[in-house]
């Protein structure tokens, strides 16, 4: 059972995030700004942040700022009606793992609290696990029927990457930014080249399976979906 | 077509002659008298002589140039009367643009065009207003109404569930038309997009493409792509919406199963992206107004929509120096093609 905070100054939004979180299954507390949300954290073990931006005092973007500069990880999700690219930049730079703009489709906001929970779990347990499969991320290693191998370091990261949030699309080049570095040499042809030799290694593993959608890119799916 | 000249030369033109004129006349007037004996011609040399001379040109000279100013200064009068009208609310005046001068006439142009472009956006404030209340209020009063109704007690639990999908398929509604009527607003009052940066055009449709996959895949669509790598500078954002918006209606009318086609290609000096949908296709007799405010051909899906979509489309590819074209078949489908320039 997951604990969200929710933490915004209007209490008719706050009563409603309450509402759809606690149905999702969740548990769920709200704070009226950015003071109440730190002494509830001392008290209340929180595991995701549903963070509002415009709140008198402290404002979602310091609150943010305050958390991560003290060294907290939590993921953070801000909800807000200040839709502007600068304004979804200043979010990001100050620490925030997602950003919303109000009004938000609940369900959207559900599936996208869904994945930063289980993103931070596999960051918190640096392990990821599908089926029998288990992916070590400190070592780079993958047990599968008991016998475990170490990954080149790329190819590590772009199966890891792509069973964190299995099902879903990611084009060659969001594969190729988050993992080349952007380094001049890689181009969209050298994912294709290492997601051929992540199908050779895992030609046998029936736990999951890698799915080009063509003219998209490439997804992770577990079992025997597709 | 009569030669205007530039006022700088007829003002030349002008004094010229009036000096000229002036000088004849006095010197004229001096001669005549000294022909007929009042005054010697010898005193022409006396200094108080060529004073007198003097002021008489001078005097001339200015009574000349009083009827050659109104000649300058009536246009100019004309288009501060018509400045006064303008400022009354009037847009309809206008001035004659065919003057005695170029600079006059470009003035008048100007001046005409100006009225012209601030009369268009009047009539969009008050059409659009008054369109706009209608929108807005239409489920706003469901919305109100139906609430009203589920706080009576003796409803049976169908009717609580139906009015309570009613609120909630109007609130959706109202809140998309909110979003895209203030992007609508702000983009009237721009004239050209920023200068922009460059991106990649096709990468932006797939990451466009994917912000809707939970719509396309709840279709069960087959999405059939063909996008060109091309590298496009521009405002990225503002063409998004166009993409989103073009794909959103293209799965919206797609049948389940459907194919969605999506083309990016270059085309010598321009880029074209086209979608292409399977759906029931737009009647000839609405197509020319699918772009107009608020206006929306398929009464089915009416309750889906807001009738903006296209219209921001439209005014956004318009910024761009672009522009958007319709393709329709009943019973066939639906093409959206976007033309824009590339250098």
């Amino acid at each position: 059972m997951f604990n969200i905070m929710v933490v915004d100054d209007n209490a008719n939004t706050g009563r409603l995030m309450k509402a759809v979180l606690t149905r999702a299954g969740y548990n769920v507390f709200v704070a009226g700004d950015g003071n109440e949300a730190l002494s509830l954290m001392d008290t209340k073990h929180t595991d995701l942040i549903v963070l509002d931006v415009m709140m008198p005092g402290m404002d979602g973007f310091e609150f943010a700022e305050l958390l991560r500069s003290t060294g907290v990880n939590i993921p953070i999700i801000m909800v807000t009606a200040k839709d502007t690219p600068a304004d979804k930049r200043k979010g990001f730079i100050a620490g925030t793992d997602d950003y919303m703009v109000k009004p938000v489709d609940e369900e959207e906001m559900l599936l996208r609290i869904a994945a930063l929970l289980r993103r931070a779990k596999i960051v918190n347990e640096k392990r990821l696990t599908v089926g029998s499969t288990v992916f070590d991320y400190e070592a780079l290693s993958v047990t599968q029927n008991g016998l475990t191998e170490t990954l080149p370091q790329k190819e590590f990261m772009l199966i890891y990457k792509l069973l964190s949030s299995p099902g879903k699309i990611h084009t060659r080049r969001q594969l190729m930014d988050e993992l080349w570095d952007m380094e001049s040499e890689t181009d969209e042809r050298t994912v294709d080249v290492h997601i051929n030799r992540l199908r050779d290694r895992f030609r046998d593993n029936g736990d999951f399976s890698i799915v080009t959608v063509r003219g998209l890119g490439y997804k992770a799916v577990c079992g025997g979906e597709r | 077509m009569k030669k205007t000249l530039s006022i700088r030369t007829t003002t030349v033109i002008a004094v010229f002659f009036i000096l000229v004129f002036a000088s004849a006349l006095t010197l004229f007037g001096f001669f005549a008298l000294a022909a007929l004996n009042y005054v010697g011609i010898s005193k022409i040399h006396h200094p108080p002589y060529l004073i007198m001379l003097f002021c008489v040109s001078s005097v001339i000279g200015t009574l000349i140039s009083v009827p050659l100013t109104r000649y300058f200064i009536s246009p100019i009068k004309e288009i501060a009367k018509a400045l006064d009208k303008v400022k009354a609310g009037n847009f309809t005046v206008r001035v004659a643009e065919e003057q005695r001068s170029a600079e006059l006439s470009a003035l008048a142009k100007g001046f005409n065009g100006m009225v012209e472009e601030l009369g268009s956006t009047e009539f969009f404030r008050k059409d659009f207003i008054s369109n706009f209340s209608h929108e807005f209020k239409t489920p706003i009063a469901s919305i109100r109404g139906f609430a009203k109704e589920l706080i009576n007690e003796d409803l049976s639990k169908e009717q609580r569930q139906e009015y309570l999908q009613i609120i909630a398929y109007e609130s959706e509604r109202l809140s998309n038309m909110a979003s895209n009527v203030l992007l609508l607003t702000n983009l009237e009052h721009t004239h050209k997009l920023p200068a922009g940066k460059p991106f990649s055009l096709d990468e932006q449709l797939r990451r466009c493409i994917l912000l809707l996959e939970r719509q396309w895949s709840y279709k069960e669509l087959e999405l059939d792509l063909e996008l060109e790598e091309i590298c496009y500078t521009g405002d990225e954002e503002m063409l998004s919406h166009i993409w989103v918006n073009l794909l959103s209606n293209g799965i919206k009318f797609s049948p389940m199963g459907g194919t969605l086609r999506v083309r990016l290609r270059r085309v010598k000096d321009k880029v074209e992206v086209s979608v292409t949908d399977m759906g029931p296709g737009i009647p000839a007799d609405k197509i020319d107004k699918i772009f107009d405010r608020f206006y929306q051909a398929d009464v089915s899906h009416k309750a889906e929509g807001n009738g903006l979509g296209l219209t921001l489309c439209k005014r956004i590819a318009e910024l761009a120096e672009g522009s958007i074209s319709v393709k329709s078949e009943l019973g066939k489908g639906t093409r959206f093609t976007v033309s824009l320039p590339i250098k």
